[in-house]
């Protein structure tokens, strides 16, 4: 239940790449093959309806896709509020003792015993940033009145006992978005104590900074001192992905698989490399090593079921479909889920139940606009021109920036005097 | 997640199966009672309950359990060591019990057992050293480096330690500084000092050296060193792993950090689940070379993981929930076993073992599909999919939802006084007031099953529900519903309609969505009270009621006021609401005598619209519960007349300016609303833009100007936004007079002999209540209709459209809301639409008239349609009909004036005519008046032109 964006020290709980497969659609030239016939009128060879979802995911549905991560791991404090605040305070029967807003932070700053377990409350289980902030700063305006705090530790450790709390500045400054401001309290932090979460949090400020060759140069200091720890390696494997590097990206996975071979992002990542490359019986392989690994979601179903497809084996493509749909609880899931059967159909050549499949994908969730501009090409294609003009605007509405539906668009525009 | 199973070897159930097992209570120890002893394995339960363990085999067997008692105290630990100094054979040890106020040491004596039964053990108390705090853990240990025996030191809750040695020396250290909280402390035996993780999450050393003299020197505890953790641990451990260098092994919350025991990190190692327990040691021996420290942890999800320092080496799966304690053993029969212990008492020896963890899928029992008969349900989903969205036969669709819920909803006609405004929350200044309140009734019987079911009560503005809405979910079939309703003013506003709507929307377990709709009329007397008739008025409508079925009485309208045999021909009614002091709002109706026809007067746009809407509704009530025709059944057709003509007639007259007068004011008030609003927005971002500047200040400016600067901008902002409040209910109360308004004009217009295309055009374009949104204003939403039916609509053919210059060009600036523009649409509207009615009553009146009339008539015929528009235009109008006695309650007020014969078609008529103040008839007078006196006889009167205030003084100069 932790919420993604406070918790940075989440576990992982699903195989986190390719939790989309949708995206898988877009690179393999046989599908483009396979549906050139049913997109005949569509321009060229822009293959509407595959390409977009990458953007998609990251707009619509944050964390369901390997593109889409740094952008859902950062969210904004008012997201946070929104969700995680409120979903713990149902059912909490201690809610109605206190009021975290009305806290006093002077008042628990000189309290050591408690502020720094008073601090976690706020910014992990109340989600009240700007109140974790505040407590911050005052903490951070007693040490500075009382300098080396002399009274409790030797001079020595002076510079270092507050790394904890300079690390924690930068965290809550890095979640009110302020990276600028951030930056300079985790560097602190990091001179006096390199402890891992420092590393993480300022590799993530820097790629928020859109300076990702700093996090990985940063990143690599650590995975230096600390061979052995996965975390770094698999933060470096996302940097790389998320610079498209994709083959850096695997050479790193596959070292983290190497040092813990029950990783499941490492090894669903080398499954969705090994997707793109044309090689699903290889990605079948890995996700099936994830299943035996106890992992039971519907992404990993619907992974698998894609797999099956396009390796061949048909027979298990249905019945893992539909573990996917009876494991899928969320609309997004099941959009997805829809969608990629969508798929499933077009390979068949039943045009009529990947359009129902379709409009099943968007009862589930109406503001996919990949679901909305296949179904409009498939509506062209059945001889509904005005259908498919309503589906694309529809589809341009969600995804303003798509090329695909701007090309069909154009096309229609071009070819049919609407 | 992972790939293996531990492997169990030997489980049994501890006696206490509540469940009170934590960290502390599993035990692996010796007690050297024989030569080739194994380790014993003891549990002690927190609700007391010790049992000692010696498994034989790899399966449970009654003997393996050597001890079973019951103490009366919890069980906060288990300890086994050298204890005692009197005890001569070095490799016994003596078990030691933590008590929540008490550490005994007891010990194990063995009872060979001559039967198969087989050995017992006993325990011999042999000390017990009681203390006043209560214990929280603790920690034992060669202190001092002393050999043969051990001391040990217990954590108390509030943080402080208390030392035991064992020739009964014991001292207390309390740390300064504030109460800490407790924490696991260590003891290290290489550098003779102790490891405490403080309050703030550092890990601090103490030597035992400093901790035991300061009690003599007083000298306050300094830690040798501290290091920040950063987290709070669950628990920590000490080995040693080299002969220089031990190391301190910590599990935390987060993180698994190792240290050695100078303070220098080793390593510390993100944990990617969450950590329940732990367990470190060194496979060899820390004197040889080579030896290796390894780590299990176990995760919350029942998985064990194996670290070499800081690498994985092994990850398995237990098939049982996640254990709390979990010992490193060497019990008879396998060596380097692994003990765990969960939070329900059930212990396990364990091994790893390479076999798979099976991770199981659940089968779907998903039945074999029939082709067949899944084609025959699809066919039948599908049909049932076409059926439900088929909208072909709106009627039978309608009949069948009103079959599958019954709606009866009714409203009584009495009004009460005895409303519960508290209850009801009715604002103070409305309930000051008492307004009668009324109660209606509503019934609802579904006979379907439904999954969801909505019901929305729409009251006109200011008028309140006592229930607006409710909503049933998963409503079993047969069920009914019984909701007595109250309905109150809750707001002092004009009222524009007595109609309360209910909207019953619900959704079939197919998930196929109805809308039923049904509405009722609040009685009058809610709003208004009889009282004097007024003589004279600024406006003046004329209804004929053409049906036959409907008897122009007053008393078929108002029931409420008057007795269904009155004969009263005049009533007055006084708004209740707002009911302002200045002003008393009075409306006349007025029954003509010996025609068909009711005259309603008022000075006062606002009383009208609810008068008009009984006196309409009912005549088409009435008319149509008398005769078979059935109005809405027929389509509309072009050129066809409105039917409504054929009951109830309006004398073509649109009192224009008093409403275009409302919307004037309501339109200046958007206006007003907008600029505050600007206003509001400019503070707001000064606002903004001042917060910001404190925010970005350094710590050494100082604040006093901007604080200052923002109090004031606050201040303002705070005063502005009140304006805009003030506003805001000024708009509010102008909107429902504006309702009133366009109300009234849409029920004369609805009246009106007009083509009914026309009045059903013109009514959907004057749709009440008039909305405000917060982008578009009423009149904004308004234009293009408006615009519409001056360009387009039916209203176009009207023959004098070029004398009015309606189509003024300049349509390409749309952006820019032009109000003038606006309202000069919209009083060219009234205008024409009055024309029309006049002309075509004309017409009428002519077919039937002789032929001589008819060709006077079309010698001038757009001059004259002018004149009469303009005509019925004026305001001040003729007073007569006024104080009729009618009522009989009102009859000893109403001074009996005039005879009855005055209400004489014939009498009326001679009234003669007002005169026009329009600037068109003024000039015309001459053939005015030859035209009237041409078709008096046939129309003009009927309108009940009325004479001017100086013919009235001089005819009835009584009554003033």
């Amino acid at each position: 239940p932790a919420n993604e964006e406070v918790e940075f020290e989440r576990i992982a709980t699903a195989a986190r790449p390719g939790t989309s497969i949708k995206t898988a659609f877009q690179p393999r030239p046989s599908t483009s093959q396979r549906r050139g016939t049913a997109l005949s009128h569509s321009s060229g060879s822009t293959r509407p309806g595959s390409a977009l979802t990458r953007p998609g995911t990251a707009i619509s549905r944050p964390g369901s896709s390997l593109g889409a991560r740094p952008a859902s791991r950062c969210g904004t404090a008012s997201r946070v509020r929104a969700t995680s605040a409120a979903a713990f305070n149902v059912g909490d029967a201690t809610a109605a003792l206190y009021q975290a807003s009305r806290l006093n932070p002077t008042i628990y700053a000189e309290r050591e015993a408690i502020v720094k377990a008073l601090f976690q409350f706020l910014y992990y289980h109340e989600a009240d940033v700007q109140k974790a902030h505040s407590l911050c700063q005052a903490v951070l305006d007693v040490q500075r009145q009382r300098p080396g705090q002399a009274a409790l530790a030797p001079p020595a450790d002076a510079a270092r006992t507050d790394w904890w709390w300079q690390q924690q500045m930068g965290r809550c400054l890095l979640a009110l978005h302020y990276p600028r401001r951030a930056e300079s309290h985790l560097q602190q932090s990091l001179a006096a104590f390199p402890h891992p979460d420092t590393y993480l949090l300022l590799s993530r400020l820097y790629q928020r900074l859109r300076q990702p060759e700093r996090s990985l140069v940063l990143i690599g200091q650590a995975a230096e001192r600390q061979p052995f720890d996965v975390t770094f390696r698999l933060e470096q494997a996302r940097i790389h992905a998320a610079m498209s590097q994709q083959e850096d990206a695997l050479q790193l996975y596959r070292l983290a698989a190497r040092l813990q071979p029950i990783n499941v992002e490492a090894l669903a990542s080398i499954a969705v490399s090994y997707f793109y490359d044309n090689n699903p019986e290889m990605s079948l392989m890995y996700y099936r090593r994830i299943l035996s690994l106890g992992v039971h979601t519907a992404e990993l179903y619907s992974n698998i079921a894609l797999c099956c497809l396009y390796g061949g084996q048909i027979d298990l493509v249905l019945p893992c479909f539909q573990r996917a749909l009876r494991m899928a609880t969320q609309p997004e899931q099941k959009a997805d889920i829809w969608y990629n059967l969508s798929f499933v159909a077009l390979t068949s050549g039943d045009f009529n139940l990947a359009k129902r499949c379709l409009q099943l994908c968007l009862t589930a969730d109406a503001r996919d606009g990949a679901a909305l501009n296949n179904l409009a090409v498939l509506s062209a294609h059945g001889g509904d021109v005005m259908g498919a003009k309503s589906y694309l605007n529809a589809a341009k509405d969600v995804l303003p920036e798509a090329s695909e539906v701007n090309a069909n668009l154009q096309y229609m525009e071009l070819n049919y005097k609407l | 997640m992972s790939l293996f199973n531990v492997c169990s070897w030997w489980s049994a159930q501890c006696g206490d199966t509540v469940g009170d097992y934590d960290v502390a209570s599993l035990l692996c120890a010796r007690f050297g009672l024989e030569a080739q002893e194994k380790d014993y394995i003891i549990v002690g339960s927190q609700s007391g309950t010790l049992s000692i363990y010696y498994p034989h085999g790899n399966a449970f067997e009654a003997t393996d359990l050597l001890l079973e008692t019951q103490l009366t105290t919890p069980i906060l630990g288990l300890y086994a060591g050298k204890f005692s100094g009197n005890v001569r054979n070095e490799n016994v040890n003596q078990l030691g019990v933590l008590l929540p106020n008490a550490f005994v040491i007891y010990n194990v004596q063995a009872l060979s057992g001559l039967a198969e039964y087989g050995t017992q053990l006993k325990l011999q108390q042999l000390a017990e050293h009681k203390f006043q705090r209560v214990a929280f853990s603790m920690c034992q240990g060669h202190f001092g480096q002393v050999k043969g025996r051990e001391f040990f030191c217990v954590v108390h809750l509030d943080g402080t330690l208390t030392f035991y040695e064992q020739d009964g020396i014991s001292y207390e250290c309390r740390f300064p500084g504030q109460r800490s909280l407790p924490a696991p402390v260590v003891y290290c035996e290489r550098t003779d000092s102790f490891f405490r993780l403080s309050a703030t999450w550092h890990l601090q050393c103490y030597s035992y050296q400093d901790l035991s003299h300061s009690l003599v020197t007083k000298s306050s505890y300094q830690p040798i060193w501290s290091q920040c953790i950063g987290e709070g641990i669950l628990d920590m451990r000490v080995v040693q792993l080299k002969e220089s260098c031990s190391y301190i092994m910590i599990l935390g919350e987060r993180n698994f950090i190792c240290l050695d025991d100078n303070g220098k990190f080793n390593f510390i190692l993100k944990l990617d689940y969450a950590p329940k327990c732990f367990y470190s040691f060194v496979v060899g021996y820390y004197w040889e070379p080579g030896a290796r420290l390894l780590t299990t942890i176990v995760s919350d999800s029942a998985q064990l993981h194996i670290y070499e320092e800081a690498n994985i080496i092994w990850a398995a799966q237990w098939q049982q929930p996640a254990p709390v304690a979990i010992q490193r053993s060497n019990v008879q029969g396998l060596a380097g076993s692994i003990v765990t212990l969960t939070a329900s008492g059930q212990l396990t020896v364990g091994y790893l073992g390479a076999q798979p963890y099976q991770f199981q899928v659940l089968p779907l029992n998903i039945e074999e599909l029939s082709f067949a008969e899944a084609h025959k349900q699809l066919q039948q989903l599908e049909d049932e999919i076409k059926e439900s969205v088929d909208i072909r036969d709106m009627d039978a669709l309608n009949q069948q939802a009103a079959d599958q819920v019954r709606i009866s909803f009714s409203i009584q006609r009495e009004v009460f006084d005895d409303l519960d405004t508290l209850v009801l929350d009715v604002p103070a200044d409305v309930a000051v007031k008492e307004l009668p309140s009324a109660k209606g009734l509503l019934k609802l019987k579904i006979k379907g099953e439904l999954a969801e079911l909505q019901l929305v009560i729409k009251t006109p503005n200011g008028v309140r529900c006592s229930q607006e809405t409710l909503s049933l979910v998963d409503v079993p079939a047969g069920s009914t519903k019984e909701l007595p309703l109250d309905f109150y003013m809750a707001e002092l506003l004009h009222v524009h309609s007595t109609r309360v709507e209910i909207f019953v929307s619900f959704v079939s377990p197919r998930g196929i969505p109805r809308v039923l709709q049904q509405s009722a009329c609040l009685p009058l007397s809610m709003f208004y009270r009889s009282c004097q008739p007024q003589k004279a008025a600024g406006i003046k409508l004329t209804y004929t009621i053409t049906s036959k079925h409907v008897p122009p009485k007053l008393a078929t309208f108002f029931g409420e006021f008057l007795e269904e045999d009155s004969e009263a021909q005049a009533l007055g009614l006084q708004l209740l609401c707002p009911g302002l002091d200045i002003v008393t709002e009075v409306i006349t109706v007025v029954a003509a005598k010996n025609s068909n026809r009711l005259r309603i007067q008022s000075d006062c746009v606002e009383t009208f619209a609810m008068i008009l809407e009984r006196i309409v509704d009912t005549t088409l009530q009435l008319d149509s519960d008398a005769s078979l025709l059935k109005m809405h059944k027929r389509k509309p057709k072009r050129g066809v007349l409105n039917r409504c003509v054929e009951r109830i007639m309006a004398a073509p007259f649109i009192p224009t300016q008093p409403i275009l007068h409302r919307a004037d004011v309501h339109h200046e008030t958007q206006q007003n609303i907008r600029k505050q609003t600007a206003q509001l927005e400019e503070l707001w971002q000064q606002f903004k833009t001042l917060q910001r500047q404190l925010q970005e200040q350094t710590e050494s400016e100082p604040k006093e100007t901007l604080t200052m600067q923002i109090e004031a901008n606050y201040d303002h902002l705070i005063l502005e936004g009140d304006k805009l409040v003030e506003i805001r209910r000024d708009e509010h109360r102008q909107r429902s007079d504006l309702n009133c308004a366009v109300a009234l004009a849409k029920w004369i217009i609805h009246a009106l002999n007009l083509e009914e295309r026309v009045v059903n055009v013109v009514n959907a374009v004057l749709s009440v209540p008039v909305e405000d949104w917060t982008e578009l204003s009423w009149e904004e939403s308004m234009a293009p209709g408006i615009d519409m039916l001056h360009h387009f609509g039916p209203l176009m053919r009207s023959k004098s459209t070029s004398t009015h210059g309606l189509l003024d060009g300049n349509t390409s600036n749309r952006d820019s809301f032009d109000y003038s523009r606006f309202r000069r649409h919209f009083a060219t509207l009234f205008d024409r639409i009055v024309r029309l009615a006049s002309s075509s009553t004309d017409e009428q009146a002519a077919k039937q008239a002789a032929a001589t009339e008819q060709a006077v008539e079309q010698l001038q015929p757009a001059h004259q349609v002018n004149e009469i528009g303009s005509m019925q235009r004026m305001l001040g109008e003729k007073k007569s009909t006024l104080p009729r006695a009618g009522n009989p309650n009102l009859s000893s007020s109403l001074e009996a004036v005039e005879d009855e014969e005055e209400y004489d078609e014939d009498d009326l008529r001679d009234m003669g005519y007002r005169k026009d103040y329009g600037p068109a008839a003024a000039g015309a007078d001459g053939s005015e008046g030859e035209q009237r006196k041409g078709k008096r006889s046939e129309w003009v009167n009927e309108d009940f032109e009325l004479p001017t205030t100086e013919e009235l003084f001089s005819d009835l100069g009584i009554w003033w």
